[in-house]
């Protein structure tokens, strides 16, 4: 994929912020992969409808963006797609029935994502699906950010002690996971 | 000798745990065969997380499509575009000292001079009565000031769809 990194973002959203089409096209282009991941961690099977939305957000919103106090046009996009994204999860619930209470169906990375070997594929698809899901959005953005505690805090709006703390418990609950499921029993002679 | 509890821990604590944390279990792992599975299987599941695979095909146009850039489809353009006012927590803030020093103006006259609010409120309340025609045409006034005030506002401080 397009890192962000290699084109001069502040210059792109000067563009933006102009209506210029082509610097549209060029800042979706560059940062789509990244929205798509947190939209699909997050959002599950409402992806589309959330990376899509977060775009429409940024372009209705792009005024608020203010790159003087030193953040980063990404972090901040990147913040907007994960409550974008935690919006059209609300949304779906069916109401009357608390976050904590409601179970999205949990989807997972995809299949391109965990390609690796289908024995590895299916127990991290388990292990996900069965850890809290406030630890499981936490533990996800952990490792699409570069393992950043610093950044996930950003992007979630989360103190950095309750960031690095649902990320510890995330991870004991994997591990707790993988040793139910057998990981030795299912591994054996096939690693 | 370490066991396995103490060899998750670690596993858990990733890059927090420190260089001889991750020897001791490396060691143990060495030896412990259901643990190296279990380091391994984790180690995949890590992979697979930081993994950022591409967006579905055609989905910038997708996206392209739906933002209302070209002028004739925005519905409603601000032609001086968004009017930046003064950050939210200063208005609160100005809105409610404006509310405090109110209060305080009405507080001081009600104490220092009771009689003359007691008179100022009076005349408030018996102005002289309206026919219904006139009242009629202040309250459409009114709301027709209202309407435009909204329209203006929102199509100078409302950034286009």
């Amino acid at each position: 994929m397009a890192r962000p990194s290699e084109f001069n973002e502040q210059d792109v959203v000067g563009r933006c912020r102009a209506g210029e089409q082509e610097a549209w096209r060029e800042l979706v282009t560059r940062y789509q992969d990244m929205v798509y991941a947190i939209a699909r961690r997050v959002a599950g099977p409402a992806a589309e409808d959330a990376a899509q939305e977060t775009f429409l957000r940024v372009f209705r919103k792009l005024h608020t963006y203010r790159a003087d106090g030193g953040a980063k046009f990404s972090s901040w996009l990147y913040r907007v797609a994960y409550n974008v994204a935690c919006d059209v999860v609300a949304r779906r619930r069916p109401t009357g029935i608390p976050a904590d209470e409601y179970e999205q169906r949990y989807e997972g990375p995809g299949p391109e994502e965990l390609a690796g070997s289908a024995e590895h594929a299916g127990l991290a698809r388990a292990a996900l699906a069965e850890i809290r899901p406030d630890y499981r959005n936490v533990l996800e953005l952990y490792y699409l950010m570069g393992k950043s505690y610093e950044q996930v805090a950003d992007i979630t709006a989360l103190p950095l002690g309750t960031v690095k703390s649902y990320i510890h418990r995330g991870k004991k609950e994997v591990l707790a996971s993988l040793c139910r499921a057998g990981v030795a029993d299912s591994l054996a002679g096939g690693v | 000798m370490m066991n396995c509890e103490r060899f998750l821990d670690i596993l858990a604590a990733g890059e927090d745990a420190s260089a001889p944390e991750i020897e001791e279990a490396r060691e143990h792992a060495a030896v412990c065969g259901e643990c190296r599975r279990v380091g391994e299987a984790f180690a995949a599941f890590e992979g697979a997380l930081a993994d950022v695979p591409p967006a579905p095909a055609a989905f910038a146009s997708r996206v392209m499509a739906r933002l209302p850039l070209d002028p004739e489809r925005r519905p409603l353009a601000a032609p001086l575009g968004r009017v930046e006012l003064l950050p939210t927590w200063i208005l609160s803030g100005a809105a409610a000292l404006a509310a405090a020093v109110l209060a305080c103006v009405v507080a001081y006259f009600a104490y220092t001079d009771p009689e003359g609010l007691a008179a100022a409120a009076n005349a408030f309340t018996n102005m002289p009565a309206v026919d219904a025609t006139t009242f009629g045409s202040i309250v459409g006034a009114t709301a027709a000031a209202v309407v435009v005030a909204g329209f203006l506002a929102y199509y100078y401080l409302v950034p286009a769809e």
